[in-house]
């Protein structure tokens, strides 16, 4: 008896066993064919077409750029750089602005046609076209004509209507005019596409786990790619991604600014970059009838940004954990309009340092009672300001987010010390930003803008009056005007002064407190060269035809 | 979560009686564990016993209860475990004290280092006090596991008793109820509702129910129907006996006839599932907590701390480690005292051998 | 039994309308799946419209309701509310993927918990039953979660330290799954850990149900009977003691499956396998009704046949038990 049962066991254990071991005995280690990196990522693009709102997703620029490339796109200095065009744009006019470019000479589709000016005229009127999901429409919308001659263009935008961003604009890539014509464009290029404009082109798809792309034969515009492949893995989350790439499943990554990338810096497998973006954190502040009364007084908001110490939260968030390498490589942000890095850039917010003593000195003066006469550590007595009630202020962002976490904490710590209360409401990203931002039911709300280098020229609709973003309810006439008109200069240095005049006014309100630029980071294995960290929405994936890899 | 076998709660229905009778069908899994293997002797069924159900309830409760602890007491893993729980608790509830740290001070010279004396459980990437931190989630994880073990106990209690005891078209309309309940995909609900309901906190006329207490009013809502079941079976088979119609006769209220004549047969069954539900919640939250749909930060909990330190590879070991090993510690133990009070307070399920 | 079993299915049948008009007021109240549109600054404004319009979000949530209600019985559950992407394939898609871990985590869970249960019982208080019973308990305190890290970390490190791929850690299959039998050591490959992770909870349960049903049996009269009868002992406990002691078993396996067919969310999630659960939960992120919905649908569907072939496993096995 007792034999029969053990023999069954253990022909079960021995199954099992076998069923364990067996692979691992003949499957040959992974050796990609050569010339294939792998990328790994945490989101799947759905469809692969970029320009309707599903593929709305960095994602998808991610994977698809290298296949329909612009006619500029952005380096790693974030600067636009010819790619399909035969040079720089010019303007020929500037009111009302008519700008002339021309795709090259040897700049092809993959089967074989030229890409010519009736590739961007198509791709004006798809993306005018009402009836498709097309995610933005910006500056679109005001072009009054669109001339074309064989190879080269000419835009001209309606009277005052000069879009500030027209390079980026006519930099798009372009999409075949003869592949779109007559087509659904809602449903064009769900799962597969097949066309190409850049150094690679689509090769396979396996939803949910991966997308195969290779290198275009047929490019002539610039340089072949060096690889054969490049394979994007999708792993929907971060530690996943990481077990992924220690284990050599991965090789390429742009992870979230996550704590996790401290551990892989040790690591003499792998190169990290990191930089600068253009996302910026902030906490913004709520002027509309929802909001808390006393915060649409200008002296509590002034103690409120002074009651924060900015400097520390990125040092302990960012710099002594080691996630960027010093202070100097993500200064704190006095700006919301310009990003530390860029030429217009100039410190605004920097008026505001932070002293407990002038909160506890300014709200005095303001009439408060009530508070602490010196900072306190564990502090409960709380300001009441004069018809407006107690400092106590609901905090709303996003949960999950442990680097949030701690932002909220250290400054809920510091402004308690001074006698200001911060209450936690957190919510998951869709609800926060889909019911409880646009209601304008908060308080003080602490999330990040996804900028681009040319959305400082579009600042008018995050803090002019009635902005299609102002979720603050934020007005002022003045710095409103300059905003507006801001957006329709399309000279960089007139439109720069503008918005910095506007800024030092926006500064002087406190509607909205700047954090710190959210640093990107990009992760290759060693064996792979190449990989240059892009702060735009460009994607790693700009200069992938440039690319190797070693054995 | 769903990878969980299912427990009682989770059989099909209209088969209490045969569950009931058959005693070893619709039992929670992890309340069966065990039962041969603990270090218990052959246990005579004692007189006390035999009287349970039949007879008045006062003088042989104090020798059912006596019988009972001297079980339990006899069963030593149970009463190892009971000690390792009641010093958790104990941490848990002195947390402010016992914790060398707040959960949220940095230490900005020791940043992720390893276990040492300074930092028994080392420090997370953000250099806070891991040990400090794994205090401050236990006690948030197993205040919400009691929570949820104790409400749902009470509703369970009070859904059942009813039904039992008035049967008819209460009995039918409470146990469809409850079937809706069980016929709920429970994972789907729970996630939804842990999403869109458990999030942040909730305003309802003019109280505010905290996140976390929204994550454990969830759970509790979907964790007791089990127990509805059994009380509802035994008051069934009660609620003609002798003593019930005595206590009617001599004109007590319904009220009292359930609380004091009937209720107390069901506290056996009663606390061991109310034990079993403290684990089964530590396990759901930490899950929930760990998919990011449980209590959220700036409240620690063991399954978000193991989230958080889930950096990949060894580099990190203690990160994912140390909770983790606490929500087995814990669940280990009240499995082992659910199983030590079966034995005591219902001795009648144990299967003979 | 056909009564019963029509009786419940109708009842099943209001249960998931009730059910689904619940959840699909959760979702549709307290999440925009436009919100990550609006979100964008420079978002048009003609294209939220649209999708506004052609989704009926600006309707009350009853008549939203109504219009899925259509879509779900006309339109093969309807498209998604951003790209009008049609749900069905996807969904379809997902469901082979879990089927694939699902099937063979519980496969081989039964077996092993058959084996060591039976085992436990014929020897019961040896040194095998109680490591058998230790094992249960852990497993059963295991977070499942935290049991798929460590196992990760453990293969990860296997690869770091001895440069051998034994398996993989993410994925469904690799970048190059090939075909035949390539494929499908690709697959195992893949699937294996969260094979291993699915089954120590089902070996943990299952092995203890055996146990102690097993006892239960070999105590019972009958099989004393047939022992006084004189029936060789393996006979006795593989004719009759063993049959009779699966019948618990089967009903707790049948009712397992039915709702891990709904996706082993955690397992999915740390190993990134495109299935069920992950499905679930990256719809109800994106806050979008339909997929949610379409996938409440089906899991819902699961859960009630399973539970209705447990019953009626258990009937048939059991001749104790009769529904009226």
């Amino acid at each position: 008896m007792r034999k029969r049962w053990l023999l069954l066991l253990t022909g079960t254990l021995a199954l099992v066993g076998s069923l364990i071991v067996g692979p691992a005995a003949t499957a040959k280690s992974e050796a990609p064919a050569a010339g294939t990196v792998i990328i790994g990522h945490d989101q799947e693009p759905t469809t692969l077409n970029f320009y309707i709102s599903e593929g709305n997703l960095y994602a998808t620029s991610l994977a698809m750029s290298p296949v329909l490339v612009g006619g500029m796109i952005y380096n790693d200095k974030a600067k636009l750089i010819p790619v399909l065009f035969d040079g720089e744009p010019k303007i020929l006019k500037a009111e009302p602005l008519t700008v002339t470019f021309s795709y090259k000479a040897n700049a092809k589709w993959s089967d074989g046609r030229q890409i010519t000016g009736n590739d961007f005229l198509a791709t004006y009127r798809t993306i005018m076209n009402p009836n498709w999901d097309i995610t933005s429409r910006e500056g679109w919308e005001d072009i009054a004509s669109v001339k074309v001659k064989g190879k080269t263009v000419t835009v001209t935008w309606k009277k005052g209507k000069a879009y500030a961003a027209w390079d980026a604009l006519v930099a798009s890539s372009p999409v075949p005019a003869h592949k779109v014509a007559g087509q659904n464009f809602n449903d064009l290029w769900r799962d597969s596409i097949d066309i190409a404009s850049g150094p690679f082109k689509f090769l396979s798809r396996q939803k949910g786990t991966q997308l195969v792309l290779a290198r275009n034969d047929a490019y002539t515009a610039g340089p072949k790619a060096k690889l054969d492949r490049i394979v994007f893995r999708y792993i929907p989350s971060t530690p996943s991604i990481f077990q992924a790439l220690q284990s050599g499943e991965i090789q390429v990554t742009e992870p979230q600014p996550q704590l996790q990338i401290v551990d892989i810096r040790k690591n003499p497998r792998f190169k990290v970059q990191s930089g600068p973006g253009y996302f910026w954190e902030h906490m913004d502040i709520q002027f509309g009838p929802k909001g808390h009364p006393a915060l649409k007084q200008k002296y509590i908001r002034q103690a409120l940004i002074q009651g924060i110490n900015r400097a520390q939260v990125r040092e302990a968030l960012y710099v002594r954990p080691g996630l960027v390498g010093s202070v100097k490589e993500l200064p704190v942000l006095q700006s919301h309009i310009f990003k530390p890095f860029e030429q217009y850039y100039q410190p605004n917010w920097g008026i505001w340092k932070f002293s407990q003593r002038n909160v506890i000195a300014t709200l005095k003066k303001g009439g408060c009672t009530g508070g602490p006469d010196v900072p306190t550590a564990n502090n409960d007595k709380i300001w009441t300001c004069p018809g407006v009630g107690k400092l106590s202020f609901r905090f709303t962002t996003t949960s999950g987010n442990q680097l949030r976490a701690l932002t909220f904490e250290i400054a809920q710590k510091q402004l308690r010390s001074v006698g200001i209360e911060l209450v936690p409401r957190f919510g998951p990203a869709g609800t926060v930003f889909g019911q409880v931002l646009p209601s304008g039911d908060w308080d003080i709300f602490m999330f990040t803008w996804v900028g681009g280098p040319t959305s400082s020229a579009t600042s008018f609709s995050l803090y002019g009056c009635g902005g299609d973003q102002n979720y603050m309810n934020y007005c002022n006439k003045k710095a409103s005007d300059l905003l507006k008109k801001a957006q329709f200069t399309p000279d960089p240095n007139e439109r720069a002064k503008l918005l910095n005049q506007a800024e030092k006014i926006m500064a002087q309100d406190v509607m909205s407190i700047p954090m710190y630029v959210r640093p990107g980071f990009l992760i290759n294995a060693t064996s792979v060269k190449g990989p240059i960290l892009n702060p735009t929405q460009q994607g790693s994936t700009w200069n992938a035809e440039t690319w190797t890899v070693s054995a | 979560m769903t990878e969980r076998p299912p427990s009682a709660d989770q059989l099909p229905e209209d088969r209490e009686e045969v569950g009931i009778a058959a005693g070893g069908v619709s039992r929670p899994a992890a309340a069966r564990l065990g039962s041969g293997a603990v270090a218990l002797p052959e246990e005579p069924t004692g007189p006390g016993l035999e009287l349970t159900y039949e007879s008045g309830v006062e003088l042989k409760a104090r020798s059912q209860w006596a019988y009972a602890r001297m079980r339990f007491f006899r069963h030593r893993l149970a009463v190892a475990s009971l000690l390792v729980l009641v010093a958790l608790a104990f941490v848990a509830i002195f947390a402010k004290q016992v914790a060398p740290h707040g959960f949220n001070d940095q230490d900005l010279l020791n940043i992720a280092a390893k276990p040492s004396w300074k930092h028994p459980f080392g420090t997370d990437l953000l250099g806070r006090d891991y040990l400090s931190r794994v205090i401050f989630g236990l006690r948030t994880s197993l205040w919400v596991a009691f929570f949820v073990s104790i409400l749902s106990t009470l509703i369970g209690t009070a859904i059942g008793a009813v039904a039992g005891y008035y049967g008819g078209v209460i009995d039918n309309l409470l146990m469809r109820f409850t079937d809706l309940i069980l016929t709920l995909p429970g994972l789907a609900v729970l996630l939804t509702a842990a999403a869109f309901l458990g999030q942040e906190a909730q305003r309802v006329g003019p109280i505010t129910i905290s996140q976390t207490v929204m994550i454990g009013l969830i759970l509790a809502f979907l964790f007791w129907t089990g127990l509805a079941r059994i009380v509802r079976g035994v008051f069934l088979s009660l609620r003609e006996k002798e003593f019930v119609e005595a206590a009617r006769a001599s004109g007590a209220s319904d009220l009292r006839i359930i609380v004091r004549h009937i209720l107390p047969n069901t506290v056996g069954p009663i606390v061991v599932t109310m034990t079993l539900i403290v684990a089964t919640a530590i396990l759901v939250e930490a899950a929930l907590s760990f998919l990011g749909f449980g209590i959220q930060p700036p409240n620690p909990a063991l399954g978000s701390l193991i989230a958080d330190g889930n950096v990949g590879g060894l580099g990190f070991w203690w990160l994912v480690t140390f909770p983790g090993l606490v929500i087995v510690l814990i669940a280990l133990a009240i499995n082992f005292i659910g199983d030590g009070l079966r034995d005591a307070l219902d001795p009648t399920q144990r299967i003979r051998a | 039994m056909l009564t019963y079993v029509i009786r419940r299915l109708l009842y099943s049948i209001v249960v998931l309308v009730a059910a689904s008009f619940i959840i699909f007021t959760f979702v549709s109240v307290s999440a925009d799946p436009l919100s990550f549109l609006k979100m964008q600054p420079t978002a048009s404004e003609i294209t939220i419209q649209n999708i506004t319009k052609r989704k009926h979000l600006d309707e009350p949530i009853p008549v939203r309701y109504l219009y899925w209600v259509k879509d779900a019985l006309t339109n093969k559950f309807g498209t998604t509310t951003i790209g009008d992407r049609p749900i069905l394939p996807d969904l379809t898609r997902v469901m082979g993927h879990t089927l694939q871990l699902v099937v063979a985590s519980e496969l081989l869970a039964l077996i092993i918990a058959v084996a060591i249960g039976v085992f436990s019982a014929l020897r019961q208080y040896s040194a095998f039953d109680y490591a058998a019973t230790t094992f249960s308990f852990v497993g059963l305190a295991t977070p499942v979660f935290w049991l798929g890290l460590m196992l990760q970390v453990l293969f990860v490190n296997i690869y770091l330290w001895f440069d051998v791929r034994i398996f993989y850690t993410a994925n469904l299959s690799g970048v190059d799954p090939g075909t035949g039998l390539h494929f499908l050591l690709d697959r195992i490959q893949h699937l294996a850990l969260p094979i291993m992770t699915l089954m120590v909870a089902s070996i943990a349960s299952y092995s203890r149900y055996m146990r102690s049903s097993m006892l239960e049996v070999i105590n019972s009269d009958y099989v004393r009977t047939a022992r006084a009868k004189g029936l060789p002992e393996r006979r006795v406990i593989m004719r009759h003691a063993f049959r009779n002691a699966l019948i618990p078993l089967v009903t707790i396996v049948a009712l397992n499956f039915g709702s891990l067919l709904g996706g082993a969310v955690v397992t999915e999630t740390v190993f990134a396998l495109d299935g069920m659960g992950l499905y679930f939960v990256n719809q109800l992120n994106a806050g979008d009704p339909y997929p949610v919905m379409a996938w409440l649908m089906v899991t819902a569907t699961m859960v009630i046949v399973f539970n209705l072939i447990a019953d009626i496993a258990y009937g048939y096995l059991d001749p104790r038990v009769r529904y009226d």
